[in-house]
């Protein structure tokens, strides 16, 4: 199948799109209204798409998040704010797409099971979940000090084993 | 770049991508650490548990 056919590129990516826009908008109509966004986007450029450059995607992927952090921040800047997201990453720069591929997701999960329990929870509770180092500190019962020694050993370490560019 | 912004852009792409491998300790992580979480502490998870800063929303401010 080709591709480019918006019916297969619907299907492959509709359950992606939509999960990714659905942790990031609490409110579940706003947050279709930013998948329909994101594909409207996906099939008028379809013709920009250059399959040298990235894969298809990692091209939908980028187009999601810039969507929904486009979104978050121009949400952010109106009067009153109603997000349960924070939304620091709204000004965050684009990753570089060459860090976007199943792979680089595989060797980071590899170097996350070479890391000691403690320290495993640490990045994800703080990389993944968004929690603030206090509170990550008090749920895993740990000084914010031990919590800081044991995610600087951890960043050390990750480091050392995520030869990623 | 850094480590950290590394992290931050991996863990954002895994809730497209959703590598199973990872998403395995991801579950693993949630399920040991956030389910003695209270009701009070739960009501500032989303669904997919993130961008909550759940002592900075107590709080109402940031701690960078």
């Amino acid at each position: 199948m080709n591709k480019q056919d918006t019916g297969y590129i619907y299907a492959q990516y509709r359950d992606k799109v939509f999960g990714f826009v659905r942790s990031k908008i609490v409110n579940q109509t706003e947050a279709e209204d930013i998948v329909q966004t994101v594909f409207l986007k996906v099939y008028s450029n379809l013709d920009k798409y250059d399959e040298t450059k990235a894969s298809l995607s990692t091209w939908i992927y980028t187009i999601t998040r810039n969507t929904v952090y486009d979104y978050l921040k121009a949400k952010r800047d109106r009067p009153v704010f109603e997000l349960l997201d924070n939304t620091e990453d709204a000004t965050d720069e684009a990753p570089d797409e060459e860090l976007l591929r199943n792979e680089t997701l595989e060797e980071l999960a590899c170097a996350l099971e070479k890391l000691p329990q403690e320290q495993r929870d640490i990045i994800i509770l703080l990389y993944y979940k968004n929690l603030e180092r206090k509170y990550v500190a008090e749920m895993l019962g740990m000084t914010y000090g031990q919590l800081r020694y044991l995610h600087d050993k951890a960043l050390r370490r990750l480091g050392e084993l995520l030869r990623i560019k | 770049m850094s480590t950290t912004k590394k992290l931050k852009a991996l863990f954002d792409y895994q809730r497209f991508e959703r590598n199973e491998r990872l998403q395995a300790l991801i579950d693993d992580t949630e399920r040991r650490c956030l389910c003695s979480l209270s009701d009070d502490d739960l009501e500032w998870v989303s669904a997919a548990g993130e961008e909550t800063d759940l002592k900075d929303k107590k709080d109402g401010k940031e701690d960078e």
